[in-house]
């Protein structure tokens, strides 16, 4: 008796151990999860890292190239970017942590329930599913973002909506595997309630994959929340938030002044490849088979 | 398959629901759009409600907007000041011939780098194209598109204006598909084919970028996974030549997933354009879509998202389909 | 009114705006496509737009830009004339003779009779006769859009006599003494084909007609011709204009959203005149020895509308100290690169009757401190701003007023709202405070009743929904009164009171910017914000 239960808690312990073995020796991911702590160092040492208020205003300065006084240049109002930039990572790191757990906090309960129970409430959560996956993410994150109104967390909370549904459905399929293990089985047939298998059995099977796709959505919803900032939506001056500064720059662009638009591109990129890279190191280590595979 | 098929129109009357539940949460009177900014009277804008029917309950709308989808009519657009079916008509075809040539960017150099880089595991190459397609995969397309545009046309003078899909003299041929390189074809007029196909050019290539990272990504993996089944090892051990192994054997299983990862890119790509049309100012559904959330064009927007869903919808099921005929194993109930 | 300027004039401008080493940041190294003499397409202007118009039937436009455009396609019966200053032509607020070879008053002020110009057709080919006068100005009454509605307190069909052919008479119900002003905008004035209107529909009351909202048949030098929705629309010349062909064989509306490729392309020379370029991106041009820059004080005023019905905006303190706080010269200067001319009225500067001596304030933080600590805010203030999503002028005026805000304890939150949204919240007072840059007919009657009468509050132009009983009465006085010295003495009342009560913070006269390549000549700006493209050419 005693061996069954026990058995999926220790191959779980044996697996994490396993798994940063296996972290650690995949040197790609280790450059994505330095790229992604020095982004949260620099975020959480913004007031000493940033040489300057990302908001203070500097008409007389501004527009300048990068030079030793402003390392990345100053916008329209002389802001300096290599400020804004910093205690931009503060907004664009917030808003990847925020979208996501929201997005598996709430869709990941909906598709445990799903796929436990099935039947008629299967059918009801997978139906709205399916309406939600049937939008090109883009789309919908837009349309969200027009009815929630202007505003960085409005725009997140609109990010993190678009992907609840897939989540919720990852989560479904991995209760299904779970539901038919033998073990799962054996514990029902103990008189198991339905909460302490929920926990004990089904969740474990579901974290790995849900772990998977968060570190890589992540990655995906800095980019929808940038362009979100991007159309005007999301976040509102004077908010550092990098996809808005893309968008401050664009209309310079076109007369040479690149430094404006450029830089916050490039800090965008970074952390999405910081995303990528570690979130492609814990697939092979939590699920070398792929099942998580977008 | 059957059921696959039948769940299909409950996804659209879900679709046209949340969209317009969503349009009608958004604060603002489209009426006021439609007469513009400064003085309005008031007798007139009751009418216009009237008219429109937005002054009855939103149950009574929604549905009366439903039986006029049912008849084939979208509504008015009152930013274009046309029928949406006209608009969508005409916006269509630049939105098409955008995400076709992206998607054939992306497939063509995404499957040849893939087989590449899942054949030679851990070389050079390989890791040149994972790193690569990583980084198309992790920049925001409409940056991306920016920084083409100031490279390739303002500094270096290289790439065609961003004036859409042609230049301020030329003409477009004469319409059959509204497809313009097709249309040129048609006409049997190289000239206007390429300058069709360099306009293209730059937003189609922005376009594809992270579809051809997102192609190899998956061709890779799975081409290293097939590589290692059993059935591979028992050929390489039969002595097949190892070319032979990786054509015959690892490619058409390799391309099961991928397919359904470039048909779910191919329906996005649809989406992708909003910004990059914008970026690119390419007359094309997305730019259109944009404007008419702004200007609170109920109808386009509802018109618009029914298309793209409905197109995105339509090649997942194509996807599942081809699935099932490269997988024999597949089979839908 | 407009001002030509001159390389050399806006770099000392600028120079003296924003620091020395600006101009030469701005001149770029993009290589000019084309070499310096050779003109492309010397009989076609490439015009860029960032909009199309929605609807072409005249009398039911109520957009400017469909307003303009179409004016070089349909003509009123009196138009605003040119004047010479230092050999060149410019634009002004004057209303002079075009359909109508002359116009003369009755004496009481009330009656009009035109006499019509002769060999004035239509492109069909229908003359322009006293009947068509009558139909036309019966016909924009009847769908009565846009200025129609205060027109129509004025005259009725009734009024309209048919004297003979030639002559149309228009006998007014009271004094309007902005009756022709009136008269000379295209949604109101045009004159249309009524054998044309009538073969497709004619008219129905408070809506466009269908045909006439794709097609055109007008009596000006210009013809509607191909319109590829989203890309571009044209005028083709037509041949047979009363006062003959015009100079360009054809006009190309090319459509482009992004103002930053509209700019490209100018500099490049692919486009040659650029519509309504915001003041950011034309500053870009300055030093640009191939690019004209043309500029003009709109009929409104750049201004940060205060909601005054409620907290913390209802306290007069409060509304003054944000005049006081909020410093327009650095605005100008960071925002319209300094091309702007400052508020100093509640009036822009080209109505009559403005009189910029009588405005009482200057910036003073510490003024601005001292009112906000009387109207019971010296611990501070939370304040919104908002602007429309994508309006660059906007957007940099709010976040420098959020910048100069911080400075007397304001703590002003900036929003971006998208455009249908913006428009909804602004004339349903729902916004605090918002950026809005509006345009109004050369008219002080007209500009005073929507912007300052308690009764226009809300869609119909008081979007501050600022109520003074007092200034109603002015108001209401001032639309009978015919006297020049009367009205004067009645506007310097009303400019005191509005002054005093600033229901907004006036920042500078709204900008009509329009950038031109230097080879496109007879380009002339009005201040009502027409162009017309009959003189207009091109040669080096």
């Amino acid at each position: 008796m005693a061996d069954v239960a026990a058995h999926p808690a220790v191959a779980i312990g044996n697996q994490w151990r396993t798994a940063a073995r296996r972290l650690r020796r995949n040197g790609l991911s280790l450059v994505g999860l330095v790229i992604l702590v020095l982004w949260a160092l620099i975020a959480a040492a913004a007031p000493v890292v940033a040489p300057q208020d990302p908001v203070a205003v500097d008409v007389a300065g501004r527009l300048q190239a990068p030079s030793r006084a402003h390392l990345l240049g100053t916008d329209f109002y002389g802001r300096d970017i290599l400020s804004r930039i910093v205690y931009g990572a503060r907004y664009d790191l917030a808003i990847a942590l925020v979208a996501v757990g929201v997005a598996a906090g709430v869709g990941t309960p909906f598709g445990v329930v799903a796929g436990y129970y099935g039947g008629g409430v299967d059918d009801a959560i997978m139906r709205v599913c399916d309406v939600l996956l049937a939008f090109p993410s883009l789309v919908l994150a837009l349309a969200l973002g027009a009815a929630l109104g202007p505003g960085l967390w409005k725009a997140v909370m609109a990010v993190a909506i678009t992907s609840i549904a897939g989540y919720a459905r990852l989560a479904r399929g991995s209760t299904l595997v779970g539901r038919e293990e033998t073990y799962v089985e054996a514990a029902r047939a103990q008189g198991a309630s339905d909460v302490r298998i929920l926990g004990r059995y089904v969740l474990p099977n579901i974290i790995s994959p849900v772990v998977v796709r968060s570190t890589v959505g992540m990655g995906f919803s800095v980019l929808l929340a940038a362009s979100l900032s991007f159309v005007g939506l999301g976040a509102q001056p004077p908010t550092p938030e990098w996809g808005a500064m893309i968008n401050e720059g664009r209309n310079q662009l076109v007369t040479g002044v690149w430094w404006i638009s450029t830089f916050p591109g490039l800090a965008i990129m970074s952390v999405v490849l910081g995303f990528n890279l570690l979130g492609d190191g814990i697939r092979d280590v939590l699920d070398p088979r792929g099942a998580t595979r977008i | 398959m059957a059921r696959r098929l039948l769940a299909v129109p409950p996804i659209f009357v879900g679709i046209t629901l949340v969209t317009f539940l969503l349009l009608h949460v958004v604060p603002g009177d489209p009426a006021r759009m439609y007469l513009g900014e400064g003085a309005q009277d008031p007798r007139v804008l009751a009418a216009l409600h009237r008219e429109w029917g937005l002054d009855r309950p939103l149950p009574v709308q929604y549905v009366d907007y439903l039986r006029n989808l049912v008849r084939g009519n979208l509504g008015f657009s009152i930013h274009s000041g046309r029928p949406v079916a006209e608009d969508l008509r005409h916006f269509l075809p630049a939105t098409v011939e955008l995400s076709v040539l992206s998607f054939v960017l992306a497939v063509a150099l995404g499957v040849p780098l893939g087989v590449l880089s899942g054949a030679r595991v851990n070389t050079g190459a390989d890791h040149a194209s994972r790193v690569g397609s990583l980084l198309f995969l992790s920049m925001p397309s409409f940056w991306f598109g920016l920084i083409v545009i100031y490279v390739g046309y303002f500094l270096l003078g290289w790439l065609p204006s961003p004036t859409g899909r042609l230049g301020m003299t030329d003409t477009a041929p004469s319409p059959v598909t509204g497809l313009y390189t097709i249309d040129s074809v048609l006409a049997g007029d190289p000239g206007a084919f390429a300058r069709a196909l360099w306009y293209l050019l730059p937003p189609a290539v922005t376009l594809a970028l992270p579809s051809l990272g997102l192609v190899v990504r998956m061709l890779r993996t799975s081409i290293v996974e097939v590589l290692s089944q059993d059935y591979v090892r028992t050929a390489r051990s039969k002595g097949v030549a190892s070319r032979g192994v990786l054509y015959r054997h690892a490619l058409r299983n390799a391309l099961i997933p991928t397919v359904t990862v470039l048909g779910v890119q191919f329906g996005l790509l649809f989406s992708g354009n909003v910004l990059v049309e914008a970026v690119f100012s390419w007359p094309g559904i997305g730019g259109y879509l944009v404007q008419a959330i702004q200007w609170l064009d109920y109808s386009a927007v509802m018109g618009c998202t029914l298309l793209i869903a409905g197109l995105f919808v339509a090649v997942n099921v194509l996807v599942d389909f081809t699935y099932a005929v490269l997988d024999p194993r597949v089979h839908y109930g | 009114m407009t001002a030509q300027f001159t390389r050399r004039a806006l770099l000392r401008t600028t120079a003296a705006a924003a620091g020395a080493g600006l101009a030469t940041r701005y001149l770029g190294a993009a290589p000019d496509a084309l070499a310096a003499g050779s003109i492309p397409n010397p009989d076609t202007v490439f015009y860029g737009v960032y909009w199309e118009p929605v609807n072409l039937d005249p009398h039911a436009i109520t957009d400017w830009g469909s307003m303009w455009m179409l004016d070089n396609i349909y003509e009123p019966l009196v138009r605003y004339q040119t004047k010479q200053v230092n050999g060149k032509t410019v634009g002004t607020a004057e209303v002079g003779p075009h359909l109508a070879e002359n116009v003369t008053v009755s004496k009481d002020g009330k009656a009009y009779t035109f006499r019509l110009r002769q060999g004035v057709k239509f492109h069909s080919g229908d003359p322009l006769t006293a009947d068509v006068v009558k139909y036309s100005l019966t016909r924009m009454l009847t769908v009565n859009l846009g200025p129609a509605t205060l027109i129509s307190k004025f005259m009725d069909p009734g009024s309209i006599t048919v004297v003979d052919p030639r002559t149309v008479r228009v006998t007014l119900k009271g004094v309007c003494p902005f009756f022709l002003e009136l008269l000379a905008a295209t949604n109101t004035g045009a004159m249309v084909n009524p054998k044309t209107v009538d073969a497709h529909g004619g008219t129905q009351p408070g809506k466009f007609n269908e045909w006439m909202s794709r097609n055109t048949d007008g009596t000006g030098p210009f013809k509607w011709g191909q319109w590829t929705a989203g890309q571009q629309f044209e005028f083709v010349a037509n041949d047979q204009y009363w006062a003959g062909a015009p100079k360009l064989k054809r006009v190309v509306f090319r459509v482009i959203t992004d103002f930053a490729t509209q700019l490209l392309l100018l500099k490049r020379g692919e486009l040659d005149i650029v519509y309504r370029l915001p003041p950011d991106m034309t500053a870009q041009l300055i030093g640009n020895p191939d690019v004209v820059i043309s500029r003009d004080n709109g009929i409104g005023m750049h201004q940060i509308y205060m909601q005054n019905r409620t907290k913390p905006f209802d306290d007069v303190r409060v509304r003054q100290a944000m005049v006081y706080a909020v410093d327009p010269f650095a605005i100008n200067r960071a925002a319209a690169f300094g091309l702007a001319t400052i508020a100093q009225s509640m009036l822009p500067s080209g109505l009559e009757g403005y009189t910029p001596s009588l405005w009482p304030y200057k910036y003073d933080p510490n003024k601005a401190k001292a009112l906000l600590a009387e109207a019971g805010y010296s611990k501070g203030l939370n304040v919104s701003i908002a602007f429309n999503a994508g309006n660059t002028e906007r957007e940099q005026t709010a976040v420098l007023a959020q910048a100069a805000l911080r400075n007397v304890g304001v703590d002003a939150k900036v929003e971006g709202i998208p455009w249908g949204t913006f428009v909804t919240n602004y004339q349903d007072g729902k916004m605090p405070a918002f950026v809005l840059s509006g345009l109004e007919l050369p008219i002080v009657d007209n500009y005073l009743n929507n912007l300052f009468h308690s009764k226009s509050a809300g869609a119909k132009g008081n979007f501050a929904f600022y109520n003074n009983p007092q200034v109603d009465r002015l108001i209401d006085q001032l639309l009978g009164t015919a006297d020049p010295a009367a009205r004067k003495q009645i506007i310097t009342q009303i400019q005191r009171l509005i002054n005093t009560d600033v229901p907004s913070v006036p920042i500078y006269n709204a900008l009509l910017m329009y950038a031109h390549r230097s080879w496109v000549k007879g380009w002339v700006l009005f201040p009502s914000g027409n162009w017309y493209f009959y003189p207009v050419e091109k040669r080096a």
